[in-house]
């Protein structure tokens, strides 16, 4: 490995053996595309002609007003082409993909955009594309079943498991695992095995590049807050990263975490993304927070919508030691009008406890 | 001599793996019993998990099945623990990282060593993250046993057997457990190449369903490993111990020729 895999104690790669000698084909092969200037001006060309980049920075006049407190930018990822941001990392890892020589695209896919998202960029290089998704996700996102089978790719239905976006992951790998000579595995997030949350932040982080350069140009100065939702973390990555630099100039920066539903380990059913300081890993990172299990097996996350039912957050979104985390505003979204400022961190109680038996070891993971 | 070298010594290998906990733990010590009994040289005991992904969908069910029916590290330790004097056989726990990591690295050493486990296999734990487990294992005069695969280089194969030792888990195809598909490679080139870089008993598993697969996997390697197939045939019986050891003994008993010098190849 070239670069390091980790992002503090958390990352790494807990896969099969079979994977390893892809891994650090692909790692080789990201490493370079991003010196080789040819690799950059397609998928910039790609991202402005194709999928419609720069996206706009909007001000929210009515929704401003009506909360009351911040001035509120929305950045419009929806107005990508598919309707979401996770086209701009499938555009990358695909032009990688067709670079690198691969012949057959394989994906997973949640509530369904980056399914949507890589079977149009499959389709853009003529590659062919296979989607796994969860047969819950299958019944409740019909219409972007439609869309990738209208694309071409094959869709295929994941009964293993909890049969959602967990399970679509393994499927995938499974797959992986078995043609991984001519295939290349999309990943939607940033998550997986080095270097892919490392590589899905790179060509995701075009976001907060025009967003920093937008609001800048819009006000003149830095926001008090960026705000994103996560699933695995791709868009919070894609437009924290442009901004973390320049927090930590203004005195530090940390992560507040607003969750849906506590986790709740009597019934089985957690929070995807919840705040819980135990350090855990996925089969394919070591990444925190988990859904708890004391058996250290996953259980299904209680998100309602599917777009946000990953087991856990990529190895970047994970409390490090160094993170400063700030306290949950604990107030419903709608009322949320004072919420602390992002560089007063007040550490919660349960997300400053020690990450007990993550330590970084000489093999460092 | 270790309990594991001496499972590889003058034979050829059996090795079975089964699902700690598919459907209880009491079939459980009853199936380890039977199958030590029956000559198996090597006895895998797979720690069920909620995402096994080197799994095909066999062990993928056995697992939960294994987990539904209550099954934890805990308690499979402690069932080794007590089947400890009544089995010779030795035995090695195959298992994920999540699992290990749940219960502790140190503590499972710890009470792995305890149990009597001889050994330690870790599919999701490549070799170049696996220090502290590996050093952990040592320390209590377990093997770490590491895996490798049609596909590894001969450069990593070399950094893979100076860290492994007791056997070397040769996979024998690009896929997961079950799958009977072949690499591509013919299995005695892959065990050729693997023994010009190490001197490590080899067992060849992944997709040995049959006589003839074992028979062809015995001449390339030294030991076999069989638990998909072993999995499907004993599933239907559930709990019945009855039905378990009259579909198991005759299975065990058609393989024990294919490992024995003269059905192929001699060591
Ligand atoms: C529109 C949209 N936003 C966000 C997400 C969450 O993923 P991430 O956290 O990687 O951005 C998804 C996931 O499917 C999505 O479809």
């Amino acid at each position: 490995m070239k670069t390091s895999m980790y992002f503090g104690p958390f990352g790494g790669q807990y896969v099969p053996e079979t994977l390893i000698p892809a891994l650090d084909e692909l790692e080789e092969a990201f490493l370079a595309s991003a010196t080789d200037s040819s690799f950059g001006e397609e998928l910039l060309t790609l991202l402005r002609d194709y999928d419609g980049r720069p996206t706009p920075l909007y001000f929210a006049s009515r929704m401003t007003k009506a909360l009351g407190g911040a001035k509120i930018y929305l950045k419009r990822e929806d107005l990508n082409h598919t309707g979401a941001h996770k086209i701009n990392n499938a555009l990358g890892q695909v032009l990688l993909a067709k670079r690198m020589g691969k012949k057959r695209i394989i994906a997973e896919t949640g509530a369904g955009q980056h399914g949507v998202a890589t079977a149009t960029a499959a389709a853009l290089f003529g590659l062919e594309c296979v989607v796994y998704m969860g047969e819950e996700d299958i019944r409740r996102q019909a219409p972007n079943v439609d869309r990738m089978d209208l694309l071409g790719a094959k869709v295929i239905s994941v009964t293993s498991g909890t049969g959602t976006l967990k399970d679509a992951v393994n499927e995938a790998i499974r797959d992986w695992v078995t043609n991984v000579e001519d295939s290349f595995y999309v990943i939607g997030s940033v998550m997986g095995p080095h270097p892919y949350p490392l590589m899905v932040r790179e060509f995701q982080k075009v976001i907060g590049i025009e967003a920093r350069a937008q609001i800048l140009e819009k006000e003149g100065r830095l926001p008090d807050q960026v705000i994103a939702c996560v699933g695995g973390g791709s868009n919070a990555m894609g437009i924290f990263h442009a901004f973390v630099k320049s927090a930590w100039r203004r005195g530090g920066w940390g992560w507040r975490r607003e969750s849906t539903p506590p986790p709740s380990p009597e019934d089985g059913r957690g929070c995807s993304t919840a705040p819980t300081p135990t350090c855990s890993m996925m089969t394919t990172d070591r990444f925190s927070p988990p859904i708890p299990s004391p058996q250290g097996s996953t259980i299904r996350g209680s998100a309602r919508s599917t777009a946000t039912s990953t087991t856990q957050a990529g190895p970047l979104m994970s409390p490090s030691p160094t993170t400063k985390l700030l306290k949950p505003s604990g107030a419903p979204a709608a009322s949320r009008g004072s919420s602390p400022p992002l560089r007063a961190p007040t550490p919660s109680p349960t997300s400053t406890a020690p990450l007990p038996p993550c330590r970084r070891t000489a093999s460092c993971w | 001599m270790t309990s594991i070298a001496q499972a590889f010594a003058g034979k050829k290998a059996l090795i079975t793996y089964l699902a700690a906990g598919d459907p209880d733990l009491e079939t459980t010590a009853f199936l380890l019993k039977l199958l030590d009994r029956e000559g198996v040289d090597l006895l895998e005991v797979g720690i069920p998990f909620s995402d096994p992904l080197a799994d095909g969908p066999v062990i993928q069910q056995a697992g939960q099945r294994a987990l539904s029916g209550g099954a934890t590290l805990k308690k499979i330790l402690a069932l080794l623990k007590t089947l400890a004097p009544e089995i010779s056989a030795p035995r090695v726990l195959m298992g994920y990282m999540n699992s290990l990591i749940a219960y502790g690295l140190e503590a499972f050493a710890d009470d792995s060593a305890a149990a009597g486990v001889s050994g330690v296999i870790v599919p999701d734990l490549p070799f170049h993250q696996s220090e502290e487990l590996a050093s952990l294992l040592k320390e209590r005069d377990m093997d770490f046993i590491l895996m490798v695969t049609p596909n590894t280089t001969d450069k990593r194969l070399k950094a893979i057997a100076e860290k492994a030792s007791g056997f070397l888990y040769c996979v024998s195809t690009l896929g997961v457990t079950g799958d009977s598909a072949n690499a591509g490679t013919p299995l005695k080139e892959y065990t050729d190449r693997v023994r010009s870089i190490t001197s490590l008993p080899l067992a060849l598993g992944f997709g040995v369903n049959s006589p003839e697969k074992a028979r062809l996997a015995a001449e390339a390697a030294d030991g076999v490993v069989v638990g998909s197939a072993l999995i499907s045939l004993l599933e239907p019986c559930g709990t019945n111990l009855e039905c378990l050891e009259k579909k198991a003994v005759p299975f065990l008993r058609s393989l024990q020729p294919s490992l024995q010098p003269g059905s192929g190849l001699v060591k």
